[in-house]
């Protein structure tokens, strides 16, 4: 089956989510609500904090409002189309669904994935264009096209080892009983991106940057664009090295799948 | 009378215990939700770290007392947290169509969620305790409640915050009968409370406009009054005062459950048989 095709598919099961979301509208408008009003959330903690002093760890506002936004539509991104891992330990694993899917001449994890998009998503990756592009007219900076295209790309990369992290940690419930747990607890780290890691001691500084890669999903790449750290440019290059890894890791706990039965 | 007030205490005691024991089977997700709960919190204590080495105060909180006031707060939300959500419980039970049972009992709908609530919030207090304690043993910025007295008062004002928190959830609980769902609505409530509740930041650190509304809503009851006593910063009078306020918008607040208890049990639909 070529790419053509499962983009075909991918279109059926988006429109298929989008029906489901639309007979129950109300919670889909406060779903998006919801995400807009987290973000805004922490948005305003940092405003806050800004009324009391000009600059973090050498980061303006606006400076930390882009990283904001970055991480905002990165997540937005990855709630909308790679949702599914979060299915995977008790739908698919624990309660049998896998069969299900293992038995349809299509890749196992596409379906995971088209079979769960949290479309209100939409909602953090909005509020995250409108505060980057707004922190980026504010700092004045003139963007080339070059700059423009890295950002594009970087914030894919993010995308990536956001669903990868997810991928493994998801795909450890083959191996014990519920990995859940792992998986919000893991998640969450995903908070201390939000800050330049300057602020950190060295211990979570070399976590987040070599264990569970966050530094390099949000940090780096927007160090790269506003003071052109090279760390930055190695996203693109992590995001493929830790999807493989994540991806074979899946199929190898794929061969281990032992039915729930029922 | 005596007799059938203690009848109807031991059916709901009956059903606290069921949950702490639900919750004890389930402690390794419940116990790993509570630690990812305070990530929130070390990220923040380093920010404030990294705002106090510029600056020695910030509204009249220098950075032990703001410190104090991050660790307290957190600690207090996080007794109201994810797992004693009783919208969550709620709409999961009106999902399966299991809500018939609790409708059919001959028990108060809402004094019945209290009660289950109670029995998840006692094992919440005892971690977040831990917690508390921790930190004050090992960061010496983290102060002690400023007196025997005020301690006390700070449980108090704690529980009366907590019938207002318990209140909240179980409105949004009962709007799940008609909305069908409960994540947007329990997040959209999250991110409110977190907000205008103090439990993120003191609520004189927010922008002016947010600050008024903080000032006539309920939510700073839930967690500003409990920390702001705690950390001895208002005068008897003033304890007094808000504690008043406190147990008035409990008083308001449940006899909203009520009301919405009564439109919403009109529009239910039963899931399966």
């Amino acid at each position: 089956m070529g790419v053509k095709h499962y983009f075909k598919l991918w279109i059926i099961f988006l429109s298929c989510n989008l029906q489901s979301k639309i007979s129950h509208k109300l919670d889909f408008i406060l779903g998006i609500l919801a995400t807009i009003f987290m973000q805004g959330c922490s948005f305003i903690f940092l405003w806050s904090i800004f009324s009391q002093i000009d600059v973090l760890s050498g980061w303006s506002f606006y400076e930390i409002s882009i990283l904001f936004g970055y991480i905002s539509i990165a997540n937005g991104l990855e709630e909308i189309f790679l949702n599914g891992t979060w299915e995977l330990p008790g739908i698919y694993i624990r309660r049998g669904e896998l069969d299900r899917l293992l038995t349809r001449p299509v890749n196992p994890l596409f379906l995971i994935l088209a079979n769960c998009m949290e479309l209100h998503g939409v909602g953090s990756f909005l509020f995250g264009i409108v505060i980057m592009i707004h922190s980026f007219v504010q700092l004045g900076a003139s963007l080339s096209f070059v700059n423009i295209l890295f950002v594009f790309i970087s914030i894919i990369s993010s995308t990536v080892i956001f669903f990868s992290i997810n991928l493994i940690t998801g795909t450890l419930s083959f191996w014990v009983t519920d990995s859940m747990p792992a998986m919000v607890m893991v998640q969450r780290l995903n908070q201390l991106g939000q800050y330049p890691i300057n602020i950190y001691n060295k211990v979570i500084k070399f976590v987040l940057t070599w264990v569970v890669p966050f530094a390099f999903v949000s940090y780096f790449p927007v160090d790269f664009i506003l003071n052109s750290n090279m760390l930055g440019l190695f996203s693109p290059i992590f995001a493929c090295v830790f999807f493989s890894l994540a991806y074979s890791f899946f199929k190898l706990s794929l061969k281990r799948y032992e039915s729930a039965g029922g | 009378m005596y007799k059938s007030f203690k009848a109807t205490m031991l059916k709901y005691k009956a059903l606290t215990s069921c949950k702490i024991q639900e919750t004890m089977t389930f402690r390794f997700g419940f116990f790993t939700s509570f630690i990812a709960s305070l990530v929130q919190t070390f990220v923040m204590l380093y920010v404030w770290n990294e705002v106090f080495s510029q600056k020695q105060t910030i509204m009249g909180f220098d950075k032990s007392q703001m410190l104090t006031y991050l660790v307290v707060s957190q600690c207090l939300n996080a007794i109201y947290g994810w797992y004693n959500a009783t919208e969550r419980n709620i709409s999961a039970r009106i999902k399966s169509g299991d809500i018939v049972l609790d409708l059919v009992k001959p028990i108060n709908f809402n004094f019945a969620r209290f009660y289950e609530g109670i029995g998840m919030t006692i094992i919440q207090i005892i971690f977040s305790g831990c917690v508390l304690l921790l930190f004050i043993v090992f960061n010496p910025s983290v102060a002690t409640p400023t007196s025997f007295m005020h301690f006390i008062a700070f449980l108090l004002s704690a529980f009366f915050g907590y019938v207002c928190m318990f209140s909240i959830s179980l409105i949004t609980g009962l709007l799940s009968f008609v909305i069908s769902g409960y994540w947007g609505l329990y997040y959209l409530k999250k991110a409110i409370i977190d907000l205008l509740s103090g439990a993120l930041i003191p609520i004189g650190l927010l922008p002016l406009v947010l600050q008024r509304f903080a000032d006539y809503l309920p939510f700073k009851n839930i967690i500003y009054t409990p920390t702001m006593i705690y950390m001895g910063r208002i005068s008897i009078n003033e304890i007094v005062k808000q504690m008043s306020i406190q147990v008035i918008w409990a008083f308001i607040l449940w006899q909203l459950c009520k009301y919405f208890y009564r439109i919403m049990i009109r529009r239910v639909t039963i899931n399966g048989g």
